[in-house]
């Protein structure tokens, strides 16, 4: 089970050029980072692509987890998460060359043992259960489906400024539960 | 605006960052403000941590095989290929020298 101080471990590793922590790095990673690739682009190619992206950020930006005030993995989701965001939003096609070579491969097999330590914070989800369903679902659209705000207003058929309105009240009402 | 709402402003405006709800220009602003506000920076990873959770039922699916040796080739190669063309410009710069102190030799034999 990959552990935060392990994780953060290799990160440091990685900071060096050590390349055989970032090979280790990969390992441990690369299903989570993928998965999450894949549920904001399905589509095997462009989630690729954002991975790919990703893990060259990772390898050049290892220094940044130090300064960036958070835990390795949601470091590395979170940059999975940006570079699959950006190629949502600009729906590039210009995947690279080598990146769709790759998806002519056929799949590797994922260690079963190599389960990702689940979040400890849990909170989030409880205090979201204050919110009405559909209120709650506008952050899960926004944070892992990658939806924009006219997105959003188009899913609820809503005007954009009464969808801003909505979330920024829950925001503050969530900040007040998790006592931020 | 007091200094309180003020500060929940900005923890708002971090959440909206951290789920991607920002227009381009609000979001070049709010970066260039991450950048020397290390309050903000912390409202901003606080929400990351939060809202990563929300990643925690995202299953792992394996990258293809061979993803990781196409990642390795392009991180990793290109400053070997840098060091090698170094290293193939001293050897002609060697020759080209060799062959200067050469021909030195040899007009400085027929001089003599």
């Amino acid at each position: 089970m990959a552990k935060t101080a392990e994780l953060e471990k290799l990160l440091e590793q990685v900071a060096t050029r050590d390349r055989d922590a970032f090979g280790d790095l990969y390992a441990l990673t690369s299903g989570k980072l993928f998965g999450v690739c894949l549920r904001i682009l399905a589509s095997r190619p462009k989630a690729q692509a954002a991975l790919w992206s990703a893990f060259v950020q990772i390898w050049q930006d290892a220094k940044s987890l130090q300064t960036s005030g958070l835990r390795p993995m949601t470091w590395m989701i979170h940059i999975a998460h940006q570079k699959s965001i950006q190629r949502l939003r600009l729906d590039l096609t210009d995947v690279s060359q080598e990146t769709l070579a790759d998806e002519a491969q056929t799949e590797g097999e994922w260690p079963e043992d190599l389960v990702l330590k689940p979040s400890e914070h849990g909170q989030l989800i409880n205090c979201m259960e204050v919110l009405p369903w559909e209120r709650s679902a506008v952050f899960r659209l926004a944070f892992v489906e990658g939806e924009t705000y006219p997105d959003l207003a188009a899913h609820f058929d809503l005007p954009v400024d009464t969808m801003r309105t909505w979330v920024r009240q829950d925001l503050h009402i969530l900040s007040e539960c998790l006592d931020r | 605006m007091t200094q309180s709402d003020a500060k929940n402003t900005d923890k708002i405006l971090a959440g909206e960052y951290a789920l991607g709800l920002l227009s381009d220009q609000e979001k070049t602003e709010f970066e260039a403000r991450l950048e020397t506000e290390p309050q903000l920076r912390r409202y901003h990873a606080n929400w990351l941590e939060d809202f990563v959770t929300l990643t925690d039922d995202i299953g792992e699916v394996a990258p293809p095989v061979g993803f990781y040796a196409g990642l390795e080739k392009r991180l990793f190669d290109a400053p070997q290929v840098a060091e090698q063309a170094t290293q193939s410009g001293s050897l002609v710069r060697f020759v080209l020298g060799a062959a200067v102190a050469v021909v030195v030799c040899a007009l400085i034999l027929v001089a003599l």
